[in-house]
C-alpha cells in the first residue's frame, strides 16, 4: 500500500515538474461551513475541494498557473456567509466561488454578492429548488451552478426503489427545511402516481422536545414503512422513538441518512430491512481514484455525501478556465457546459487524468469530464441530473448496492407527466 | 472602485444595519431596563413585513408590489404590533416575564416564518426583494445604498436622542432606577415602558426591512437567535444607555465577529476547529458577562447612579 | 389516536413538570427566572452518561426496565453533581449580584450561564445526541390504541413519588418550613432567625437535583442533546408560571397541562408549530390571571 502510494506520488510530481514553472496564480474563493451545526460534515466537504486543487496544481495548473483557493468558514450562519463571499470577491478578486453548503446561506451569497458582481457561484451541495426559480427569474445571470442534483430527482428515484422492493403504503416524516420539504414532496407526488399510497406526510422542525406526536401522526393509518428525509442527529432520534413506538421496521432513507454514525446510533439490529437512495457517485474510475487520494491524503475515507460533489465542482470549472483560455467569471460561466456533457473525449478525476485533459484542450479537441460523483449535464438553468445510487445496511454496514441511471428516472418522469 | 474600499462599503452597510436595531435596543434596555431578548423576533418582523409588502406579485411569490418607502413604514408598523402583542401581558407584572414572553414571540415568528409558505415562502424562504436607490449612483458599488442607511441610521439616532433627552426620557430612567417613586410620581409606569418597548422594536423593524433590501432574499435561518446574541453584544460593549455607544459597539462587534472567525479558524487545530464556533461564543459570552457583572456601563456608557433599594431583592411587581 | 397523543402528552408534562418544580422553587425562593434551569436538566442527563459508560461492561437491567443498578447509580451521581454546580454557579455569579439594584440583573447573569453552559457541553461532548443504550424500548398495547413503554411508565411513577416527597419535605422538615417562609417573606425570615445562606443552598440541592433526575429521565426516553434543556425552557417557564409561580403542586399541573396540550396540538396544527403552544398558553394565563392556576396573588 505505502510502496504504491510513494509510486504515484512520483508520478504527480514529474508530471508537476513536466508542466511549466507556474509564476502566476489564479485564486479562486471558498465559502463552507467549518464551525456550526453543518460543521462536521463541512469540513469533509472542504477537504474534497482542497484535493481536487491539490490535483490540478500536481498535473499541470490553470493556463499554466498555480490554482489558489482561499477558503471562508460561514459558520452555518448567513449573513457571516455573505460576508465572506464579499470579501472574496472585493478584496481577492475571485472569479469563482466554490459553495455554500446550506440552501439557505447559499441563495442570499447568490442574490446580494455572485450574481451582481459576475463571479460564478458553484455549490456542491445545495438542493433547494428555489435556485432553479431564480435562474428562470433571470436573477443569477447564469453565473450559478451545482454539482448535486435538485431534490426532484431522488424524489422520483426512491419512489420507484420503494415501489420495487414492494412498498404499497409509506409514511412520510420530513425534516422542516428546504431539502425535506423539496425531497418529500417529490416522493409524495412520484410513489402516488406510481400507485401507492403516502399513509400520513408529516413534518418535523429539530431541536424539539420531543417527537412522539410527530411519530404517533406518521404510524396512523397502518403505513408498510417509514421514509424519513433529515440528517443524523434528529433524524437518529425520529427513527429511535418511531421504533419505540412500534412502528414497522421497514426503512427508506434519502442520501442524507446515508451515514455509518447514524445506523449505529439507531441500532443495526433494528436496521434489518433499509432501502437508501443518494445522489452521484456513479461507480466511475473517478470514484475510485478519488477514494484512495483521499485515503492517502487523510487517512481514512467516511462514507459522507458532497465531497465527491465538491472535488468535482473545482475539477470542472479549471477545465473550464483551460478550455476558455482565461480565469474570468464570464469565461468560467461560458466553458463550464463545453467541459462537461456526454460528448467528445471523456477525462476522469486524478492528476494524470487532468494532465491529460489539458493535452487534450491544447490539440482542439473537445473533451467531457466524468467525475467522482459522475457526469454533469448543466441545462440553462445551472442544474444538473446526476445518477442515483441504491443502498442499504448489510451486517450493520451502510453499502451501495446498485443505481438508477438518469435515463432511468427521466424516463419514469416523462412517464409519470 | 478598488477591491478594498468594495468590501469596505459592504462591511459598514452591514454594521449600519445592525446598529439601528442596536440603538433600539438601547432604548428598551439602556434607558428603560427592558429586558427584551427576542430581537431576532422583532428584525424578523421587519424583513418580512418589507418583503411581503414590496415583492412584485408577478415574481410568484407572496407579495403586494408596494413601493419600498412603504414597505420601510409597513416593516415598522408591523414590528410595533408584535411589540403590543408581547408587552400589554407582561409589561404590567416582573420583569422578567417580559424575557420569556420576547423569547417566546422569536420562537413563534421563526415558525411562521418557517410553516407559512403561503404568507412566507416557508423554508425557501423569500426572493426578488426590491432594493430602493438601487439604480443610484451606477457603478458605485452600493455606496448609495449604504449612504440610504447611513441616512436611516441618523434619523433614528436623532430621534432616539430627542427622546431620550426629554422629559418622557427622563421618566424611562427614573422608572427603570425606582418604578415605585415614578409611579408615585402620577406617571403610569406601565404606559412608559410599553412606549419604550414599542418604539425600540420598531427601530429593530426597520433594522430588518433594510436588511431584506440589501441582501435582497430572506429565509427563517437568517433570524437565529445568535442575531438577538450578537446585538446586545454590540450594545453591551458600546455602552449601555449611550446612542453613540450603541453605534460604536455595532462596528466593533461586527469587526471582531467576522474576523475571529478566520482568526480562531488559523489558531485552532483542525479537530477543534469544528467546536470553534462554540469556543467563540464561548469567549465572547464570557466578556458580555464580565462587562455587565462588572462595568455596566461599557466602553460609552454613562455611569448609572447606584440605587439601592434594599439589601435583598423587594418583591414589588409580582 | 387520541388516547395515545393523551398518553404522550402526560409522559412529556411529567418530564416538563420536575424541571420546572425546581425552577419554580428557585423563582420563588431565590426571586428571579433562571434561565439556566434548563442547562442543569442538560449537565444532569450528561453527568449519568459518564456513570452509564463507566459501568458499560455491568448487564443489569430491573424486569421489564430497559436499565439496572448503574442506572440507579448514575441518577444519584448525576444529582449531587447537578446539585454542586448549581451551587458552583450560584456562588462564582448569582450571590454577588443579589444585592444588586437592578431587578433583573440575576436574569441577565441567568442567561448567560446558560449561554456558555450549553456550549460548554458541546465543547466537551461534541454536538451529536447520545443515548444510554442502543437497545431501544419498543412499547406495548396497554390501553386499546395506547401504546408505551416500560421506561415511560417508570417516568411517571417517579415522577409522582418525587412530588409526594417533596410535599412532606416542604411542610414537614424544619428546613422544607424554613424555605417556604424565606419564599414568602426573606426580611422576616432572615429577623426570626433562618439560616437563608442555608435556605438558598438547599434550594440549589433539591431543584438541581429535580432538575438533573428529569434530565436523566428525558435522555432516557427521548434523547442526550446539548440543547436539550434549552428546548425544554419555554416549556418549564411556561409550567412554572401557568400553575403560578411557588407552588409545586402548580408546576406539576402546569408542566402536564403543556405536556398534553403540545400533544393534543397535533389534531389540529402541523407539529412544527408545538414550541408555540406553550408560549400561547402562557400569554394566554398571563392575560387572564397573572397569578397562574394556583398561584396566590401575593401583596
Amino acid at each position: 500500500m505505502k510502496g504504491s502510494r510513494f509510486i504515484s506520488l512520483g508520478i504527480l510530481a514529474s508530471l508537476a515538474a513536466a508542466s511549466t514553472a507556474s509564476a502566476c496564480t489564479v485564486t479562486i474563493g471558498s465559502v463552507m461551513a467549518l464551525t456550526g451545526s453543518l460543521g462536521a460534515l463541512g469540513q469533509q466537504i472542504a477537504e474534497g475541494a482542497k484535493l481536487a486543487v491539490h490535483d490540478i496544481n500536481a498535473g499541470g495548473g490553470v493556463n499554466g498557473c498555480t490554482l489558489k483557493m482561499v477558503l471562508y468558514d460561514d459558520q452555518t450562519q448567513p449573513s457571516v456567509g455573505v460576508d465572506a463571499a464579499k470579501k472574496l470577491v472585493s478584496v481577492y478578486h475571485v472569479p469563482v466561488i466554490v459553495g455554500a453548503l446550506a440552501s439557505g446561506i447559499t441563495l442570499p451569497i447568490l442574490t446580494s454578492v455572485t450574481a451582481p458582481a459576475g463571479v460564478v457561484l458553484i455549490s456542491p451541495a445545495s438542493t433547494s429548488p428555489t435556485f432553479t426559480k431564480l435562474a428562470a427569474n433571470g436573477t443569477t445571470r447564469g453565473y450559478w451552478f451545482r454539482t448535486v442534483p435538485s431534490d426532484a430527482l431522488q424524489g422520483v428515484a426512491m419512489a420507484q426503489l420503494a415501489k420495487s422492493k414492494g412498498y404499497k403504503r409509506v409514511a412520510v416524516l420530513y425534516l422542516n427545511n428546504a431539502y425535506g420539504v423539496g425531497l418529500s414532496g417529490q416522493f409524495k407526488n412520484a410513489f402516488t402516481k406510481l400507485g401507492g399510497t403516502v399513509t400520513s406526510f408529516v413534518s418535523y422542525d429539530p431541536g424539539q422536545s420531543s417527537y412522539t406526536a410527530e411519530v404517533t401522526q406518521a404510524m396512523a393509518n397502518h403505513p408498510d414503512g417509514l421514509f424519513l428525509i433529515g440528517y443524523p442527529g434528529d433524524g437518529t432520534t425520529v427513527a429511535r422513538e418511531w421504533i419505540s413506538a412500534g412502528g414497522p421496521q421497514h426503512f427508506l432513507f434519502p442520501d442524507g441518512l446515508q451515514s455509518q454514525q447514524f445506523v449505529n446510533d439507531v441500532g443495526p439490529q433494528y436496521l434489518k430491512e433499509v432501502w437508501g437512495t443518494a445522489p452521484g457517485s456513479e461507480l466511475t474510475p473517478s470514484l475510485n481514484t478519488f477514494q484512495q487520494e483521499f485515503k492517502a491524503k487523510y487517512g481514512s475515507y467516511p462514507v459522507q455525501a458532497y465531497m465527491t460533489n465538491a472535488y468535482d465542482a473545482v475539477m470542472t470549472v479549471a477545465l473550464a478556465m483551460d478550455a476558455g483560455h482565461g480565469s474570468s467569471g464570464l469565461v468560467v460561466k461560458n466553458n463550464l457546459r463545453k467541459v462537461t456533457g456526454l460528448t467528445g473525449f471523456p477525462v476522469y478525476a486524478g492528476a494524470s487524468q487532468y494532465h491529460h485533459a489539458l493535452s487534450l484542450l491544447a490539440a482542439g479537441k473537445k473533451i467531457y469530464y466524468i467525475g467522482a460523483a459522475g457526469t454533469y449535464t448543466f441545462n440553462r438553468y445551472g442544474d444538473t441530473n446526476a445518477p442515483m445510487v441504491e443502498w442499504t445496511v448489510r451486517g450493520g454496514k451502510v453499502t451501495n448496492v446498485g443505481q438508477i441511471s438518469v435515463a432511468t428516472i427521466l424516463g419514469i418522469i416523462k412517464k409519470l407527466q | 472602485m478598488s477591491g478594498v474600499l468594495s468590501y469596505l462599503v459592504f462591511f459598514l452597510t452591514t454594521a449600519a444595519i445592525y446598529s439601528i436595531a442596536s440603538l433600539g435596543l438601547n432604548l428598551q434596555w439602556g434607558r428603560t431596563g427592558l429586558f427584551n431578548i427576542g430581537v431576532s423576533g422583532f428584525f424578523a418582523v421587519g424583513a418580512y413585513a418589507y418583503a411581503i409588502l414590496t415583492i412584485s406579485p408577478l415574481t410568484g411569490q407572496p407579495g403586494l408590489g408596494w413601493p419600498v418607502l412603504a414597505g420601510l413604514l409597513g416593516a415598522m408598523v408591523a414590528a410595533g404590533l408584535f411589540a403590543l402583542l408581547v408587552g400589554i401581558p407582561t409589561l404590567r407584572l416582573r420583569d422578567d416575564y417580559l424575557a420569556i414572553a420576547t423569547i417566546g414571540i422569536a420562537i413563534t415568528v421563526q415558525l411562521i416564518a418557517t410553516n407559512e409558505p403561503e404568507l412566507t415562502g416557508g423554508t425557501n424562504g423569500l426572493f426578488a426583494i426590491p432594493q430602493p436607490v438601487a439604480g443610484w449612483l451606477h457603478g458605485s458599488g452600493g455606496v448609495a445604498f449604504l449612504i440610504l442607511v447611513l441616512i436611516c441610521v441618523a434619523l433614528v439616532y436623532l430621534a432616539l436622542e430627542r427622546m431620550i433627552h426629554s422629559p418622557w426620557g427622563r421618566v424611562l430612567v427614573a422608572i427603570r432606577e425606582d418604578e415605585t417613586a415614578a409611579s408615585s410620581l402620577g406617571k403610569s409606569a406601565f404606559s412608559f415602558r410599553l412606549q419604550s418597548l414599542v418604539i425600540g422594536s420598531m427601530a429593530m423593524g426597520l433594522s430588518g426591512a433594510l436588511y431584506a433590501a440589501f441582501i435582497k432574499f430572506i429565509s427563517p435561518q437568517d433570524f437565529l437567535p445568535i442575531f438577538t446574541f450578537q446585538v446586545w453584544a454590540m450594545l453591551i460593549l458600546g455602552g449601555s444607555g449611550s446612542s453613540a455607544g450603541a453605534l460604536l459597539g455595532s462596528l466593533v462587534v461586527w469587526a471582531i465577529w467576522t474576523l475571529s472567525g478566520g482568526l480562531i479558524q488559523a489558531a485552532l487545530p483542525a479537530k477543534l476547529q469544528v467546536d470553534s464556533g462554540a469556543i467563540q461564543i464561548i469567549l465572547i459570552g464570557l466578556l458580555l458577562m464580565l462587562v455587565i457583572l462588572f462595568r455596566p456601563s461599557g466602553l460609552l456608557g454613562r455611569k448609572r447612579p447606584a440605587v439601592h433599594r434594599s439589601t435583598v431583592p423587594s418583591k414589588e411587581q409580582a | 389516536m387520541i388516547g395515545q397523543l393523551l398518553a404522550n402528552g402526560i409522559i412529556l408534562g411529567a418530564t416538563i413538570a420536575l424541571g420546572a418544580i425546581g425552577l419554580t422553587m428557585t423563582y420563588n425562593i431565590l426571586d428571579f427566572a433562571n434561565f439556566a434551569q434548563g442547562e442543569l436538566l442538560t449537565f444532569g442527563a450528561y453527568f449519568a452518561l459518564i456513570a452509564v459508560s463507566a459501568f458499560a461492561g455491568v448487564h443489569s437491567t430491573f424486569g421489564a426496565l430497559s436499565f439496572g443498578w448503574p442506572m440507579v447509580v448514575a441518577l444519584l451521581l448525576a444529582a449531587a453533581l447537578t446539585s454542586l454546580l448549581a451551587i458552583l454557579v450560584d456562588w462564582l455569579v448569582f450571590r454577588p449580584l443579589r444585592r444588586s439594584s437592578i431587578q433583573v440583573a440575576l436574569v441577565i447573569a441567568s442567561f448567560g450561564a446558560s449561554l456558555l453552559l450549553r456550549h460548554l457541553v458541546v465543547l466537551i461532548w461534541g454536538p451529536q445526541p447520545a443515548y444510554y443504550t442502543t437497545n431501544i424500548q419498543i412499547s406495548t398495547q396497554i390501553l386499546p390504541g395506547v401504546r408505551v413503554t416500560p421506561d415511560q411508565i417508570f417516568l411517571v411513577a417517579l415522577t409522582a413519588l418525587l412530588v409526594v416527597g417533596l410535599h412532606f419535605f416542604l411542610s414537614r422538615t424544619k428546613l422544607g418550613k424554613a424555605m417556604r417562609a424565606t419564599a414568602d417573606d426573606p426580611q422576616l425570615a432572615q429577623v426570626t432567625g433562618i439560616d437563608v445562606a442555608r435556605v438558598v443552598r438547599w434550594t440549589w440541592i433539591v431543584g438541581g437535583s429535580l432538575a438533573a433526575v428529569a434530565g436523566v429521565l428525558y435522555g432516557m426516553t427521548v434523547q442526550i442533546l446539548p440543547e436539550m434543556g434549552f428546548n425544554l425552557i419555554l416549556p418549564l417557564f411556561a409550567a412554572a408560571i401557568l400553575g403560578g409561580v411557588g407552588s409545586v403542586y402548580g408546576a406539576v399541573l402546569g408542566g402536564l397541562v403543556i405536556g398534553i396540550a403540545e400533544n393534543l396540538s397535533v389534531l389540529f396544527l402541523t407539529p412544527t408549530y408545538k414550541p408555540a403552544i406553550a408560549f400561547l398558553l402562557m400569554i394566554a394565563v398571563l392575560l387572564v390571571r397573572p397569578t397562574g392556576i394556583l398561584g396566590k396573588p401575593k401583596l
